[in-house]
């Protein structure tokens, strides 16, 4: 099973402190600083929304140049192989696809961004004139061992890696839950009397 | 309303895993993935096999972006095209009766193996819409311990608990009641 | 890889952590077990580190010290010693001149810490002579340090932040944790998932409020009636604490006549809700066993703010849901220092240790630890950090000291502002970036920055804590507490500190509720709680038990006053509230954050202004547009976030931006008991912008000759003095 990122909606309190480990720790490692999670926060929800690592992702059924691949269990972008076609962030049924290139703007002054595109604009949309943008997506933080920066920078604990031990766990809990549940909704009508039936 | 699902009785349920092996067997087709879609639970005080309670306002219909589960009648179907292995509805499922299994096909182009990005299937209780006689699982169970609940079954329980209750608040009567009719 | 253990310097929660440097840089940060953090920072710990390395990503560090000789000339960069001639020189002329109350002076609640602080209030009183000092808490929670001083004796939190998680019930009246403090929402959570009830209360739908059993929706600046509602429901339903009332506050019957008035239903129209939803909370604040009342700005920047206090207090009193660990007042202070500005006398009417200057006994004891005369210190309480534009006009305030702040960023009418700095005989801004407030200064003094000295910080709920220098100082920069001594021995008044114990030690000896906080009980992740007057004592999270207050007769006052609504309410040509908040990811003024490189990734000019779809809908504009917002003080583009959790009628911008600057648009008018401006309630107007492209050009240009300008003014820096 691939691993991936799930987060408990009622314990996020939109502090974006996971978009900037993510930002942070994948700039130092030389890839794109881009966060590979998103913040969507509406009436009733706030959460982080992050990419599945699908069992059968159509990002990586749909990549035109096999930039996408499957390795030790997450769903990779190879950052330098892609062109930046953005087919995979329009078939990512998510938005987990973040599609981002390093700007050629200076600082201090000394040169500024020259937007072609309201910054509005979706990023499937937009281009910028010497950005080369490409697909950004969640990586498992594949190149740091000590694993997903995002999860252990949330501050609530609302982030979690799922896993196959770790969803088999809480698929246990759940059917065992059901089961004593069942066994209270047939007490009296099943056909064999226990001792505490009377 | 109106939906259908399976519940095993735990009091007759030996945990032999025969009712696995009927599901698994009536699933044993092409372009069907032979897996069981009862989950059987042992602890210290109850066996039960754990199945799909075709909710009403089903998690798993809600969690997926694919619309891969559905609405149909008295059921949650599966569209199994549709299905990407994003796993929103086993995180979904408040019963843990939802689960994906990916099938890693290798397709060879003469003696070139290429390989496939991976497909997904969802394993989900479909009642067995298409079998003649219903869900193999009940008619597997050698002890009779599982039992399809419908609306009317459900009506059945409730009449009888009703009756029962009805009977018992005799005993809270304000006025003697006349015990020579029963 | 060095670890230096410090205390972060955003936001007044107080988490401990690790700065982590690598070859004389700081390369990241690392959360500690601080009795309140546990471990864990939000992104401002965690990345809002790196502008200490002077990345120049929005302005550039100040290394040097400049000045301008004349009136208008250009900066230029001198020797220290020059500097701080130049500065006494005319410092002292001023005073010679108007008097020592011409000047004005401002402490800073950042990064300089408590020791900083004192230095500067000892200057400012013994050497300059005038208790014209003050800081940012005028604009924040001045209002609550006031409204609990007459009420309940103490202007500080009652119960300390960890035990919020321990509370039945939380009500937050106009505060929003998850952006201001994301380690106290953190406690809300986990009070939540203990089963504790939450009742939010905001014109917005926040954060919290997705979590709340009880969320009510008010009109924006109904405050005082909403409150004396709250509090008529908790008596006409009967669930106050006669007992406690009787036992332990004075002022119950005046009280009432004015509360009797505001039922529920009469408040309904004024607050935009159900009188319904009012005794709903009510009830459920009164009886659950132990209730926190939590506020911030909501309450504090409003025309009302500190008789919206008094009421808080009261409400908190008849109830009898005070003086215990996990029930009490908690006004939680925002920034990381701002309590530490108060407790360090930065404040025209106190000494450090809430000690007030009116009072000549207190004035005898500080008289006799500075070595000074008797009656040399002024009994005469100081003009307020909001006096300085009126004081200005009128030529009563000559000089502003500016100490590690940004008024012209952080202050309402901006125009106003500027002109004010301009118009003064002397502007010295004392700092670590150029920012637009010092690029205005005639002299500018370059103090280290946090990760570069050691020092104390007070948190929110009143805990002590040290940090520790990372790395050593860059270019020419100072401690400012060496700057303020320096100056004070050019000035007549000799001060020499060899460290910041040893200027703690004196403020230990000064302030008894202090006496207990030693430098070796706050080593490591340790921390002091005041009041700890003792060496023995372990600090006291928890204020006013068994109803005992800090008032001179024990008791609390209990004062209610009518509602009078906003000074500037919404008309035709402004029809919109706007209102001001916070966002999580930068931090007031920006010039530490605005430098730090992930945090500018994640937000960056010309920032957001909040708008409820129909309002959006209503005006052609679409999200993630840029649009124009304007009020009677001015203009300023904008990007909209068209979000449903905000409600009709009004708009919310974040003082973060400088380009998008919403104090551009606020209006100076300020709560006469408090001085504290009304950035809650002003009227605007939002429009669309046809030609998007032009739009986005335009702010990147405005953004470019911003930056531009204050990197102009810091190359002075660049170019060596020439020797004398």
């Amino acid at each position: 099973m691939n691993k991936f990122i799930a987060i408990e909606p009622d314990v996020c309190i939109g502090c974006g402190t996971c978009l900037a480990a993510c930002s942070s720790g994948h700039r130092e490692a030389g890839l794109q600083a881009q966060p590979r999670l998103a913040l969507a926060s509406t009436l009733d929800v706030t959460a982080a929304v992050t990419c599945h690592h699908c069992e059968g992702a159509p990002c990586m059924a749909v990549c035109p140049v096999g930039a996408i691949t499957r390795a030790d269990g997450a769903v990779l972008v190879n950052e330098q192989t892609c062109v930046g076609c953005k087919l995979c962030a329009c078939v990512c049924p998510f938005g987990a696809i973040h599609p981002s290139g390093t700007s050629i703007a200076g600082v201090a002054g000394v040169k500024f961004d020259t937007p072609t595109f309201p910054r509005g604009t979706s990023a499937l949309l937009s281009w910028e004139i010497g950005v080369y943008t490409r697909a950004v997506k969640c990586d498992m933080c594949a190149f740091d061992p000590a694993g997903p920066h995002c999860v252990t920078a949330c501050l609530t604990g609302a982030l979690s890696v799922q896993d196959a031990p770790c969803a088999a766990a809480a698929r246990k809990e759940k059917l065992v839950a059901a089961a004593k549940a069942n066994e209270l909704a047939m007490r009296g009508s099943s056909t064999i009397r226990r001792p505490w039936d009377a | 309303m109106g939906s259908k699902f399976v519940i095993a009785d735990p009091g007759l349920c030996i945990g032999c895993q025969t009712c696995l092996a009927g599901c698994l067997l009536k699933h044993s087709v092409p372009g069907d993935v032979a897996v069981p879609r009862l989950n059987l639970v042992t602890t210290l005080t109850i066996s039960a096999p754990i199945v799909c309670h075709h909710c009403a306002d089903a998690p798993c219909v809600a969690s997926c972006p694919q619309n891969a589960l559905y609405f149909d009648g008295d059921r949650v179907a599966i569209a199994q095209e549709r299905c990407i292995g994003c796993r929103s509805c086993v995180m979904a499922c408040p019963y843990g009766a939802c689960d994906v299994v990916s099938e890693n096909r290798v397709t060879k182009i003469g003696n070139l193996s290429v390989g496939d990005p991976g497909r997904a299937m969802l394993v989900k209780c479909d009642l067995c819409y298409d079998r003649p006689g219903g869900p193999a699982c009940v008619a597997a169970c050698p002890t009779g311990g599982l039992q399809v609940v419908d609306e009317e079954e459900l009506q059945e329980r409730s009449r009888k608990k009703r009756l029962a209750a009805a009977a018992a608040s005799a005993a809270i009567s304000s006025v003697q009641l006349n015990t020579a009719l029963a | 890889m060095e670890k230096h253990m410090a205390v972060c310097p955003y936001c007044g929660a107080g988490c401990k952590l690790n700065l982590l440097v690598e070859d004389g840089m700081v390369v990241g940060a690392e959360g500690l077990d601080g009795i309140t953090n546990e471990g864990e920072l939000c992104l401002k710990g965690l990345s809002g580190f790196d502008f200490i390395n002077d990345t120049k990503i929005l302005t550039p560090r100040i290394l040097h010290p400049m000045i301008r000789r004349t009136k208008g000339a250009e900066l230029e960069r001198v020797t220290w010693d020059e500097a701080l001639d130049f500065t006494a020189r005319k410092l002292t002329e001023i005073k010679e001149k108007y008097g020592a109350d011409a000047i004005m002076l401002t402490g800073s609640s950042r990064g300089p810490g408590n020791e900083a602080n004192f230095v500067m209030q000892k200057f400012t009183r013994a050497c300059v002579g005038t208790n014209n000092i003050d800081n940012c808490a005028r604009t924040c929670h001045g209002p609550s340090v006031i409204g609990l001083m007459d009420t309940v004796g103490s202007g500080a939190m009652s119960v300390s932040i960890p035990n919020l998680e321990n509370a039945d019930l939380i009500m937050l009246f106009g505060y929003n944790p998850s952006a201001s403090h994301p380690i106290v929402a953190r406690r809300i959570v986990k009070a939540k998932e203990k089963g504790a009830k939450i009742i939010v209360i905001d014109p917005r739908s926040i954060e919290t409020a997705r979590i709340a059993d009880l969320y009510i929706q008010i009109k924006n600046g109904c405050n005082l009636a909403f409150l004396n509602a709250f509090a008529n429901a908790i008596v006409t339903e009967n669930l106050h604490d006669r007992a406690f009332v009787e036992a332990h506050t004075t002022g119950f019957d005046a009280w009432w006549e004015v509360v009797k008035n505001y039922t529920p239903e009469s408040v309904a129209d004024i607050c935009g809700c159900s009188p319904e939803d009012i005794r709903r909370a009510a009830r459920l604040y009164a009886t659950a066993p132990n209730s926190v009342i939590g506020w911030g700005m909501g309450v504090t920047q409003q025309r009302q703010g500190v008789k919206s206090v008094h009421q808080i207090a009261a409400i908190a009193c008849i109830s009898g849901q005070i003086g215990r660990d996990n029930a009490g007042l908690a006004p939680v202070r925002g920034q990381n220092n701002v309590q530490g500005s108060c407790d360090m006398g930065m404040w025209p009417s106190l000494f450090p240790g809430y000690q007030k200057v009116t009072d000549p006994e207190v004035r005898a004891k500080f008289e006799k630890a500075w070595g000074l005369p008797a009656g040399k210190l002024s009994a005469r309480e100081g003009f307020k950090l909001t006096d300085l534009p009126h004081g200005v006009k009128e030529g009563t305030i000559r000089a502003f000291y500016n100490f590690g702040e940004d008024p012209l960023q952080t202050e309402p009418d901006s125009a106003d502002m500027r002109e004010t700095l301009q118009n003064l005989d002397l502007l010295i801004s004392q700092d670590i970036f150029m920012t637009q407030t010092t690029a205005l200064a005639d002299v500018v003094l370059p103090g280290t920055s946090w990760g570069e000295h050691d020092g104390v910080f007070s948190a929110s709920d009143r805990t002590f804590q040290r940090f520790t220098a990372a790395v050593p100082p860059k270019g020419e920069c100072k401690h400012d507490w060496q700057i303020f001594s320096e100056l004070s021995t050019r000035m007549g008044y000799p001060m020499h500190y060899h460290d910041t114990e040893e200027i703690w030690n004196e403020v230990r000896e000064l302030c008894p509720n202090f006496y207990g906080a030693t430098y070796e009980k706050m080593a490591g992740t340790g921390h002091a709680q005041w009041p700890i007057p003792t060496i023995e004592c372990p600090g006291t999270p928890t204020l006013y038990r068994n109803g005992q207050f800090n008032t001179p007769d024990k008791k609390a006052r209990l004062l209610a006053h009518d509602f009078v609504e906003p000074t500037e309410m919404p008309d035709e040509g402004y029809p919109l509230v706007l209102c001001t908040v916070r966002e999580v990811g930068h931090y007031s003024c920006r010039s530490m954050t605005g430098n730090c490189r992930a945090l500018t990734l994640l937000a960056d000019e010309p920032g957001y202004v909040s708008i409820n779809p129909a309002d959006a809908a209503a005006r052609g504009i679409r999200d993630q547009q840029l649009v124009w917002v304007s009020s009677r003080r001015g203009k300023v583009i904008s990007r909209a976030a068209v979000d449903e959790r905000i409600n009709k009628g009004a708009v919310y911008m974040t003082y973060q931006w400088w380009i998008g600057k919403c104090n551009d648009l606020t209006m100076h008018a300020t709560d006469p008991l408090s001085g504290t401006p009304e950035d809650k309630h002003s009227a605007c107007q939002v429009e669309a912008i046809a030609d998007q492209v032009w739009a986005e050009r335009h702010a990147q240009t405005l953004y470019a000759q911003m930056k531009d300008w204050l990197a102009g003014e810091a190359a002075a820096q660049d170019k060596e003095p020439a020797l004398a």
